[in-house]
């Protein structure tokens, strides 16, 4: 899995402390000081709101196969993320909540539609992390008291449909 | 009404008041920084701590002082107080730089009529903006004024004929307060409230943005970051950053319920019972130390006193419902963090730190962190933990915390490597082992924090 927001911060840290990063203090600054090239993204490839809503449509889809009532708590408001190829783009976030159901289909369902899909136990909760190549992350996590199924969309460049809601 | 009105008024302080707007006399007790240094906040439970620097910024007669300033501003007329904090920034500057305790501000601010606190808001918003104790609702009208007015007035300066330098200084100063400003637009009907909870428009700036309602919230963590975090080129991240563990929270809240008691089926003391609520803090309340000054500790005073103060301000504001209160730091930050848990007299409920060069503390039980809820978390490649930079190792065993995963672990059915975190930023993605740890333990639930 990618961190691509982490990197951003990175990226970011680099822009403020500057080339100087790699001349004055090389060890101590190492992980602040990750400079990497600002690659525009190619231009093909989805929009932000493209991307947002096949990410919407993945949790959408998700929730129809679990079943049963969920409170929708998704944040309308684009974060920051780095592109694949580098350079700063946005993506969406979503946060379901939803009730105690069977969740033994969704990994291959994911899987099926071009996710890696990651099991983990946390203590009584089971978590499933699926990322696909273009850096979209789903997070289903059941346990006892409810199921949660969040996430964010592929990281895609600013497009002007963006800034405009910007 | 706390303070008494009429013996204020029949002072030899207020007399002149009431013949030239009383500048003259309130400005008298503007000049805190001529005052003495005296002995900081006692530490009554805490054992003896090696001098390394400079007190905390209150004693007990600048406090004073401040409270003082602060009784007199509120009974001077609109006008004249408007007059007065034009005349007198430096007197304002100065109150900031040693405020009052957030608890005198608080009942303060209570003790006010309502035309009084929109007179203050109004005449003095850089003020009432950044006192820790005045409520968030209202500091974030009187930031968000000060943001706006202040943007206007440097379009203006970049629009006149200005000469070059004035002009470029002027560009650089609006791209940082345009970062904030973007970082506090929503999209929609966002569920999320942003708040504007503290501002300063010089320099480098400072800013705190909430995501959540901290009047409000049972679980409110905030982000301390570390060095060459500025607010022109990483507000927004933070904000981010910030937005997600808020998410984070939400999810293992209703997972496994609120933490933060001896029973995970119930809230913490004095938190209602109900759905729980959460509250994250984008805090870049300090100037963080650049290239320059990164070896140094000088900034990580400044740290400590805006942090211990940010905290208190909540505590005393939440006196009678006090919420679940986590500090996530980050590299430097957690160095101001530290301090500020052994030099005042306050407590939080948890504490995670990453990227940690240390402090003078030497033991995670000196710091001021309930329940031994402290935690340390170092990612491969990170340089900066074991270094001991400025004091002991966190991450030392013999420091006493407890650690927290960020390697990312294996998948339990492939054991497949899971996402870690790697280097000195990279603690802070979604799906990450870390993040993870950082919300279950701002939820009271660290039991369940990975090592």
């Amino acid at each position: 899995m990618r961190s691509v927001v982490s990197s951003r911060i990175a990226r970011g840290l680099a822009r403020g402390g500057g080339a100087a990063c790699f001349l004055v203090l090389p060890v101590l600054l190492l992980g602040s000081c990750m400079m990497q090239s600002d690659v525009q993204a190619a231009s093909d490839g989805p929009t932000v709101q493209e991307a947002r809503a096949t990410f919407i449509s993945a949790l959408d889809k998700t929730e129809d196969l679990i079943g049963g009532a969920w409170d929708n708590q998704d944040d309308p408001t684009a974060r920051g993320c780095e592109l694949l190829s580098g350079g700063d783009g946005l993506s969406y976030a979503g946060l379901r909540i939803g009730p105690l159901q069977s969740v033994g289909v969704i990994a291959s369902t994911w899987e099926g539609w071009g996710y890696t899909v990651d099991r983990t136990v946390v203590g009584p909760v089971i978590q499933l992390i699926g990322t696909n190549d273009a850096g979209a992350i789903l997070i289903l996590r059941t346990s006892d008291l409810a199921t949660t199924l969040q996430g964010e969309s592929e990281c895609r460049p600013v497009s002007p449909d963006a800034a405009a809601l910007g | 009404m706390l303070f008494d009105v009429a013996a204020l008024l029949t002072s030899v302080t207020l007399g002149p008041v009431a013949e030239a707007f009383g500048v003259h006399e309130v400005a008298n007790y503007s000049i805190v920084q001529s005052l003495p240094a005296t002995a900081g906040v006692g530490l009554p439970d805490a054992p003896p701590l090696p001098f390394i620097g400079p007190e905390p910024v209150q004693g007990p007669s600048e406090a004073t002082q401040g409270t003082r300033l602060l009784q007199q501003l509120a009974l001077l007329p609109t006008k004249q107080l408007t007059a007065w904090v034009t005349s007198n920034p430096e007197a304002i500057a100065g109150l900031l730089a040693s405020p009052p305790p957030a608890h005198d501000v608080t009942l303060w601010w209570n003790g006010l009529d309502g035309s009084s606190k929109v007179a203050l808001r109004t005449s003095t918003p850089q003020l009432v903006g950044n006192l820790d104790g005045v409520p968030y609702s209202v500091r974030d009208v009187a930031n968000r004024a000060v943001l706006n007015t202040t943007i206007k007035s440097l379009n203006d300066t970049i629009e006149s004929e200005s000469g070059r330098t004035v002009v470029e200084t002027a560009k650089q100063q609006l791209h940082m307060l345009e970062s904030i400003s973007a970082s506090l637009r929503t999209e929609g009907a966002s569920p999320l409230t942003r708040t504007l909870m503290t501002l300063d428009v010089t320099g480098q700036g400072r800013a705190a943005i909430v995501i959540g309602d901290l009047a409000t919230a049972d679980y409110v963590s905030y982000l301390v970051p570390g060095m060459f975090f500025t607010i022109e080129n990483q507000m927004g991240d933070w904000v981010d950053a910030a937005s997600r563990l808020h998410d984070e929270e939400i999810s293992w809240l209703a997972l496994l319920g609120p933490g933060g008691s001896s029973s995970s089926a119930t809230l913490p003391t004095g938190v209602p019972q109900g759905t729980p609520t959460v509250a994250t803090v984008a805090w870049i309340g300090y100037h963080t130390p650049n290239l320059t000054n990164v070896g140094g500790i000088q900034n990580a005073y400044e740290g400590r006193d805006a942090l211990a103060g940010a905290i208190q301000g909540l505590q005393s504001l939440r006196s009678h419902d006090e919420p679940y209160v986590s500090v996530i730091a980050h590299s430097y930050g957690s160095t101001a963090a530290l301090m500020a848990l052994t030099e005042f007299d306050f407590q939080i409920d948890a504490l995670a730190m990453v990227g940690s060069p240390g402090s003078p503390a030497k033991s995670a039980n000196e710091l001021h962190v309930r329940d031994g809820n402290v935690y340390v978390g170092e990612a491969a490649w990170d340089p900066i933990p074991n270094s001991a930079y400025f004091g002991s190792d966190p991450g030392a065993t013999s420091y006493g915390a407890k650690s927290m995963g960020v390697s990312g672990g294996t998948d339990e059915v492939t054991h497949r490597a899971l996402g870690a975190s790697l280097g000195h930023n990279e603690y802070f993605s979604p799906g990450t082992e870390s993040m993870r740890n950082f919300a279950l333990i701002a939820i009271g639930q660290g039991k369940y924090v990975s090592e």
